[in-house]
Formats: structure tokens, sequence, C-alpha cells
């Protein structure tokens, strides 16, 4: 993954947040294939967003898939050393 | 470090006692855990390293069959140590073997870790494990989302298994280990795990 895949990414994710409150109003609980800022499509499985982003846009092109769900903030404790 | 199956180790008689007690069989009478793996590292090691257990990761098959239809080559498999992580709430990648596997990420997941807040990828990729004695193996997989960690080798402390030198390349973090059962030996140095076939069965990870 590249610089400028991941700020690409950012982007994406920043819009998503965006449209997150409307999309959860119609698709919560859906996966969604996001691309240039705006939803594409609504899927029922992950596998079934993630293929069609890979059909539609290629394998080397940065797309966004995810559930439409509020996220909270994930933990990791290895830089403690704690279990 | 090396795996065994020690039977003459001071405390192991106990220690199989009582995870034989927990087994839970099944209505064929069949056993629900999975093999029990036993490494020991040496305290030192232990204490140094944490606990580390062997894994491979592998890019997902929605990939693994576009590549095949471009006439693209399918990356091989990257083996490495995964960190037991108990304060971790899903497992994770390392953004080094991400990148081995030409994985590109789906999406931006909000982190905290002893550095504080933080943006990392995630992405979709195969896990695979492998529980085995010198009587029996099983081989686990999860396909599912996991956050991308940078330079986790570099912070984690790679170690010698089975005889050739390992990075760590994850983290296995709540949403695997909720299926499953380890006793962390810290005086004897030395880790016992097992998966709970049943519980991977009624609620595999999600993404």
């Amino acid at each position: 993954m590249t610089t400028a895949q991941f700020e690409a990414l950012c982007r994406e994710q920043e819009a998503f947040d965006v449209h997150l409150d409307d999309m959860m109003k119609t698709h919560s609980g859906e996966f969604v294939l996001f691309k240039d800022g705006e939803p594409v499509a609504f899927f029922r499985s992950y596998e079934e967003a993630y293929g069609s982003g890979i059909t539609r846009f290629g394998l080397d092109q940065t797309f966004l898939v995810s559930e439409v769900k509020r996220r909270e903030p994930q933990t990791t404790s290895w830089e403690l050393g704690a279990i | 470090m090396t795996k065994h199956s020690d039977r003459s180790r001071r405390q192991e008689p106990e220690h199989k006692k009582k995870l034989a007690k927990q087994r839970p069989e099944d209505r064929s009478g069949s056993p629900r855990l999975s093999t029990e793996l036993l490494w020991t590292y040496g305290p030192g090691i232990l204490y140094r390293c944490g606990p580390l257990l062997l894994g491979r990761w592998l890019v997902p098959q929605v990939i693994a069959d576009a590549l095949v239809e471009a006439r693209r080559p399918v990356p091989a498999s990257v083996i490495g140590a995964l960190l037991l992580d108990t304060g971790a709430t899903n497992t994770c990648i390392s953004n080094r073997a991400a990148n081995d596997l030409g994985l590109i990420p789906t999406r931006v997941q909000d982190g905290f870790g002893a550095g504080g807040r933080h943006r990392n990828p995630v992405y979709l990729a195969r896990l695979e494990m492998t529980i085995a004695d010198e009587k029996a193996q099983q081989t686990f997989g999860w396909e599912q989302e996991v956050q991308g960690i940078p330079d986790l080798e570099k912070h984690a402390p790679g170690v010698a298994m089975l005889g050739e030198e390992r990075a760590v390349v994850g983290l296995l973090g709540r949403d695997i280990l909720r299926h499953a059962r380890f006793l962390y030996d810290g005086p004897a140095g030395s880790l016992s795990f097992t998966f709970e076939v049943a519980s991977l069965q009624h609620a595999p990870s999600r993404l």
C-alpha cells in the first residue's frame, strides 16, 4: 500500500462517515461499496460488495467496502506487551 | 523455542487434568476441543517476546480468484508469529505482511494502542493456524477484516520457531481468542493452547 493509496482511502472513509447517517436510515446492516466519495451500491454480504468492487474497478484501485454501521475505536495493547 | 508435549513436565499433569475436566463432549461423543498445542519458550523468551503462535496469512479467496482470472500470480503465503493479545479487540495483521501479500485496504479504522489514537488500514485477509502435536494436526482458517499495524515487526521481537527465525506478523485478538483456552505458564516459560471447536462452529468470527 502506498501513501497515496492510504490517503485516497482516508478520503473515502471521511466521505463514508459524512454519508453514514443517511445510509443508516435505509441500509443499516448492509454492505456498501464506496468510490469517489459516493456510495456505488449496497449488498447483503461483504464478499458480494468486495467482489463487485474488483469487477467494477479492478485489482489495483482503491475503493471502500464497509458494513453500514457505527464503529467504536478498537484497542490494541501489543506495545505494552499486555495479555 | 520448541513445540512439544513433554509428559514429564512437573506442572503438566495437573493442567492436563484441568483441561480434561473442562472438555465438553457433543452428542456423538467426539471431543469439542482441538488438539492441545504446547510451546515451551523458556521463561526469558516468554517474558521478552510474549506468547507467540505460528500462523499463516494468505490473500482472500475473492482476490486469489481475480488474480487467476487476470493471469497474474497469486502471492505466496506469509508465515510468521502471532502475538496473543487479549487487549486487542480484533485480530490484526502487520502492514508489512499485508504489503507482501499485495493487499489493498478497504477501509480505515480508528484504534487505540499504547502510543495513543491512530488511524489504521483495514484489509480483507485469510489467516490459517495449525494446531498439532505428535499424534494429530488440525488447521483452522478465518477470512475476515483485519486491522493493519504499522512497524509491528520492529517493535515486537520475533523468535525462532520450528528451527526458523519468525517475525511477528500479527496480533491474535479477542475475536479469535474467544474460541480458545490457553494457559500462560510464566515460571515454566510455556504456553498451552486449544481451540474449542464447538465455539468456532456456534459463533464463527464475523467481518
